[in-house]
């Protein structure tokens, strides 16, 4: 009871304060200012288009913005001391609690107005429920977890830094922190910037629910720790009070521990960069042995595939077993070479139901065949491969991946055999999928329970899955996310940009950008993507 | 009557002794502490004040142990630091009610009544419903003193409080000793002798962590008067006194300088005795020791 007066009163003795001080009108003044630029940011077509997921790409920006005057804050309340206090029988432990709470009121209200602009959004732009919530997880978690870093890294500072070294050396490493923390200038999601988001997003994905997500997330929460602990640790200097120091400090160094682990975990699943290119572009890099470039086939290699048989097992990692029929179309053929993305590991290859042998080539492998194959004769062949697929383009911008609750495999990208070549092939596609998100493609299909079944001719095949749902429109399936789909303007842009490649499908996706909308030389015939900036 | 006791204090940075074997016993007044800078007088104030942890030693504030009662002890302790500060922003009478708050286990009614007392009787009213920031440094440091008072403590600790202020301030604060020492303990630590003039009764000097003196000022004055002597000298005699380092003070013309001087005995035909004053006093006392001179 006691401590709760005193530190109610310390609490006060605060706010009282920030209440009065030029920061909270700085804070106010930066924030308003980012959320204005938020808004301006959502322009779709030449118009202003409210959407939940531009509003969550582009969230880093006000909190970017006010990160220098927060970390101040915390900084001055961390550095705020009086021996009076003490003398009033105040411990320490106290008055740590006491700052700890003021920032948390504080922080509350950041969190608070962040949450209040998510819900206005989210009416007007009437999405459901279970939509509204799968997006609005990360940006609440990316707030708060930006909150509390920025607090105990102000505290610490305040506390110890500022302590030993004075204010101008806080100063500059609040300066020196944001520099290292903020969103501006920085591409990639690795350990920093603290605000795991990607930049240059497109709508769809914007905040990846991965595993990375959560290693990068405990990181930064073990770190705040870390960062708290630290100076309490430095007040059990004297002697007689060492052996209340063990426990915090075991504690600082299996965090510590946990941290290093972390981040090593983090760093390993970066995304690999992937350059996706036309065939055209390709075939011009083919001999500069440019090894990133996406796999074409040349147009008189001597085969095509005909029909493609796939069971697919779709987690954290992809894995397939894919049967396909070759078909020779010259004479002479005694090895094939099929286009695939070289994360992927093939773990066999049956040609006629007999082991083959194979060598790898960048983003394609080389089949030798047990005799040569005539015009016309047709080659059954079977590849077994696994791997993880998380790739992205320049600037960070996220290209096709697959994870347990969302992917996307679309295009030239060679995640199964693949010539990359215009012929239409017939396939048939059963999908072992662990996610709860339902997976669409450009093919006809049914689902029952964690089984997919898709079947069809096309020139390739799309699958994506997420947080996106389906709605007729004007004759129109359309795929994607809800507050797009939901307006009927968006709904008649697309149908005008599927009109205009005289596509004349009914079904359309608006799936992650694209570098370039598309890399193929022809487009889908039963289905018109359109990725969405 | 409160009544403080300090027996054989000792404490140690490391391995460098601040304070060696402090034994005194103070009652209600105002008692200054007086000792040059690194004498140990912070290091005596933070302990008496519970600051710093009692390495060997006992301190007794009216029958409570500062070891075994530190709680209690607390309750009865003011402390008006030297560099006292606070958030400017807050106003002075938030400022007192949030101390109160702090330190009175009491209902907001009651800290409201005892806090208003205080502002009454420190004749704080006209100014203490504006922002600190707007205070000049006289006004600061009576509300220091007005914390110091909330919960009416049996002994108050105060750290140079004349320190950086003008004249006319320094008098107004000097005048708030005879308010706030009235049935309590009042230790001042000061460099300023002029301050211990005006309001100590009972006196403390420290020099190198030990307590050099103890007693009333006029006691102070009393050891060691006769011992100053004035004289005109010559150069020659200047610097056979001056190599003693008993010379005070110097006071120098074409042809002689007039000193002052420290010796039982005077040391030219024409020295004359001088009455010591406080200032002397200190000087005299604190010289004592490493010139060979006994009182």
């Amino acid at each position: 009871m006691n401590t709760l007066r005193k530190i109610n009163a310390l609490v006060k003795y605060e706010i009282t304060n920030f209440r009065r001080g030029k920061l909270i009108w700085v804070i106010a003044a930066l924030y308003i200012f980012g959320i204005q630029q938020v808004i301006s940011s959502m322009h779709l077509g030449g118009r202003l288009f409210l959407s939940i997921v531009q509003l969550i790409s582009v969230s880093w920006l006000p909190l970017n913005l006010i990160m220098v005057p927060i970390l101040l804050l915390c900084m001055n309340i961390g550095q705020s001391h009086n021996d009076i206090f003490k003398v009033m029988d105040v411990s320490d432990r106290e008055i740590r609690l006491s700052k700890i709470a003021t920032l948390s009121i504080i922080q509350g209200f950041v969190l608070f107005s962040n949450i209040i602009i998510l819900v206005a959004l989210g009416v007007i732009c009437k999405v459901s429920i279970r939509y509204f919530l799968y997006q609005s997880i990360g940006y609440i978690i990316n707030t708060i977890l930006f909150l509390l870093v920025c607090s105990s890294i102000g505290l610490f500072i305040g506390e110890t830094i500022c302590k030993y070294i004075g204010e101008v050396g806080g100063v500059i490493t609040v300066i020196l922190v944001f520099l290292i923390l903020c969103n501006f200038y920085k591409t990639s999601n690795v350990i920093v910037p603290l605000i795991n988001i990607r930049t240059f997003p497109g709508v769809f994905d914007v905040i990846s629910y991965d595993k990375s997500y959560l290693y990068h997330n405990i990181l930064w929460l073990l770190i705040s720790f870390i960062l708290l602990m630290v100076p309490n640790v430095c007040q059990y200097r004297k002697k007689e009070s060492r052996k209340n120091k063990l426990l915090p400090m075991g504690a600082i160094v299996l965090a510590g521990i946990f941290c290093i682990y972390l981040g090593r975990g983090i760093y390993l699943m970066r995304p690999s960069f992937y350059q996706i290119g036309k065939k055209n572009e390709a075939m011009e890099n083919k001999n500069s042995n440019n090894k990133y470039d996406t796999f074409f086939a040349e147009s008189n290699c001597g085969y095509y595939v005909d029909k493609y048989t796939m069971n697919l097992h779709l987690n954290n990692k992809l894995k397939n077993d894919c049967e396909m029929e070759v078909k020779v179309k010259g004479s002479g053929v005694n090895s094939l070479e099929l286009g695939l993305y070289e994360k992927l590991k093939i773990s066999k290859i049956e040609v006629e139901g007999k082991e083959a042998n194979f060598k790898r080539n960048n983003h394609s492998f080389i089949v030798n065949l047990p005799r040569e194959y005539k015009n016309d004769e047709l080659i059954n062949m079977k590849v077994s491969y696994e791997g993880e697929i998380n790739t992205n383009w320049f600037q960070g911008q996220k290209l096709f991946y697959v994870r347990n609750n969302s992917f996307f495999l679309a295009d030239v990208f060679e995640w199964y055999p693949k010539l990359n070549d215009s012929t239409d092939k017939e396939y048939s596609i059963n999908i072992k999928y662990v996610g709860k998100t339902k997976i669409y493609s450009n093919l006809n299909g049914e689902s029952q329970a964690e089984q997919y079944k898709f079947q069809g001719k096309d020139k390739e095949v799309v699958l994506i899955s997420g947080n996106i749902s389906e709605r007729k429109y004007k004759d129109y399936l359309f795929i994607g996310n809800e507050e797009y789909i939901n307006n009927d303007n968006e709904c008649d842009a697309s149908i005008d940009a599927a009109r205009a490649t005289n596509n004349s499908v009914k079904k359309i996706l608006l799936t992650p950008s694209i570098p370039g909308t598309t890399k193929m030389d022809k487009p889908y015939e039963k289905a018109f993507l359109h990725p969405l900036n | 009557m409160n009544n403080l006791k300090v027996s054989n204090l000792n404490y140690k940075y490391g391995n460098v002794e601040a304070l060696k074997d402090i034994s005194f016993e103070v009652k209600e007044g105002v008692v200054g502490i007086l000792g040059p800078n690194g004498a140990g007088k912070t290091t005596a104030l933070k302990l008496l004040t519970t600051l710093f942890s009692i390495q060997s030693g006992e301190v007794f504030l009216n029958d409570l142990n500062y070891k075994k009662n530190l709680k209690e002890v607390r309750k009865n302790i003011g402390y008006l630091p030297q560099d006292f500060s606070t958030y400017e922003n807050l106003k002075g009478r938030e400022f007192l009610e949030i101390i109160g708050s702090l330190k009175l286990d009491w209902n907001k009614k009651n800290i409201k009544e005892h806090i208003d007392g205080i502002i009454e009787n420190l004749d704080m009213n006209e100014y203490i419903d504006r922002k600190i920031k707007q205070y000049s440094g006289g006004m600061k440091q009576k509300l220091g003193f007005a914390q110091v008072l909330i919960g009416d403590p049996s002994l108050i600790v105060v750290d140079e409080p004349t320190v950086g202020l003008d004249p006319e301030q320094r008098n107004m604060i000097r005048e708030l000793f005879p308010v706030i020492s009235k049935n309590r303990i009042v230790l001042v630590t000061t460099h300023i002798v002029e301050d211990i003039e005006y309001y100590c009764n009972y006196l403390l000097v420290m020099k190198s962590g030990e307590l050099i003196y103890k007693g009333t000022k006029e006691n102070f004055i009393n050891e060691v008067d006769g011992l100053l002597w004035e004289s005109d000298v010559d150069i020659d005699t200047l610097n056979k006194i001056s190599a003693s380092g008993t010379v005070l003070t110097t006071l120098n013309s074409s042809n002689y300088s007039h000193i002052k001087y420290i010796s039982k005995e005077p040391l030219t035909p024409d020295s004359i005795k001088v009455k010591v004053n406080l200032q002397d006093a200190y000087i005299i006392h604190s010289r004592l020791k490493s010139i060979g001179v006994k009182k």
